[in-house]
């Protein structure tokens, strides 16, 4: 899982800078980026179920909070995705794939894809504690060989 | 000794589970063609990206490090002020 999620935070970074990797590589990361989230969302799947269900049971108010900010994150993921799918100018087209570089996706892919930053960072917040505790035991402290 | 993660615990379930996420995205789509409507060669814009965005070391790591910093910003604000935390 950690390995999945680091691998996630550094596409995102790639696909959020294209004029370092070019508009081929932003494509395919982006592709890439597609992909990888849904063994994120299926590892996540607990969390998920048990949230939906527990959606309108009383209980904080943060859970409610917190699964409406992963709510819109997905949908944002999928917005960015699919709006990049279709104004793409480089792999679709490759394949044979026709495209439409429509300026009213392209404009939605941009926005999202702003909105999209605001809410992976909140959403590290929110998991922080799981982050460092997994820096920690993956990075910091490697596994010990055992006998 | 490494521990084997696994998707779900079958593949029904991780077949199932799929699905679900398949029509989830599914109804964000219609979201999208509902709000915009179908791409269409009307609304075309004729912009080389492939251009536009050459690659370029010196402003490429720029941008890089700037998303960067803006992501770390966000969960920086988010826990500190805003205090969202599980």
């Amino acid at each position: 899982m950690f390995g999945l999620d680091a691998l996630l935070l550094v596409a995102f970074l790639l696909a959020k800078a294209p004029h370092l990797t070019g508009l081929p590589a932003h494509e395919w990361v982006g592709i890439g980026f597609g992909f990888a989230v849904l063994p994120h969302l299926l590892l996540s799947w607990s969390w998920i179920a048990s949230a939906t269900r527990g959606l309108w049971a009383p209980g904080p108010l943060r859970r409610r909070v917190n699964y409406a900010l992963n709510a819109t994150l997905f949908t944002l993921t999928v917005t960015v995705i699919v709006t990049g799918l279709v104004i793409s100018q480089v792999v679709l087209p490759d394949a044979g794939v026709t495209t439409v570089d429509d300026e009213a996706w392209r404009r939605l892919h941009n926005s999202a894809s702003t909105w999209i930053l605001i809410l992976v960072g909140l959403h590290i917040a929110l998991n922080w504690r799981w982050i460092v505790a997994a820096v920690r035991r993956h990075a910091l402290l490697p596994a010990t060989p055992h006998e | 000794m490494s521990r084997r993660v696994r998707l779900a615990p079958s593949t029904s379930h991780l077949v199932r589970r799929t699905a679900v996420l398949m029509v989830a995205a599914a109804l964000v789509v219609a979201g999208v063609v509902a709000l915009e409507g179908w791409p269409s060669r009307d609304r075309a814009v004729r912009w080389n990206d492939a251009a536009g965005f050459a690659p370029t070391p010196a402003r490429g790591s720029v941008q890089f490090l700037g998303e960067a910093m803006m992501l770390g910003l966000f969960a920086y604000v988010g826990r500190r002020w805003l205090r969202v935390r599980l």
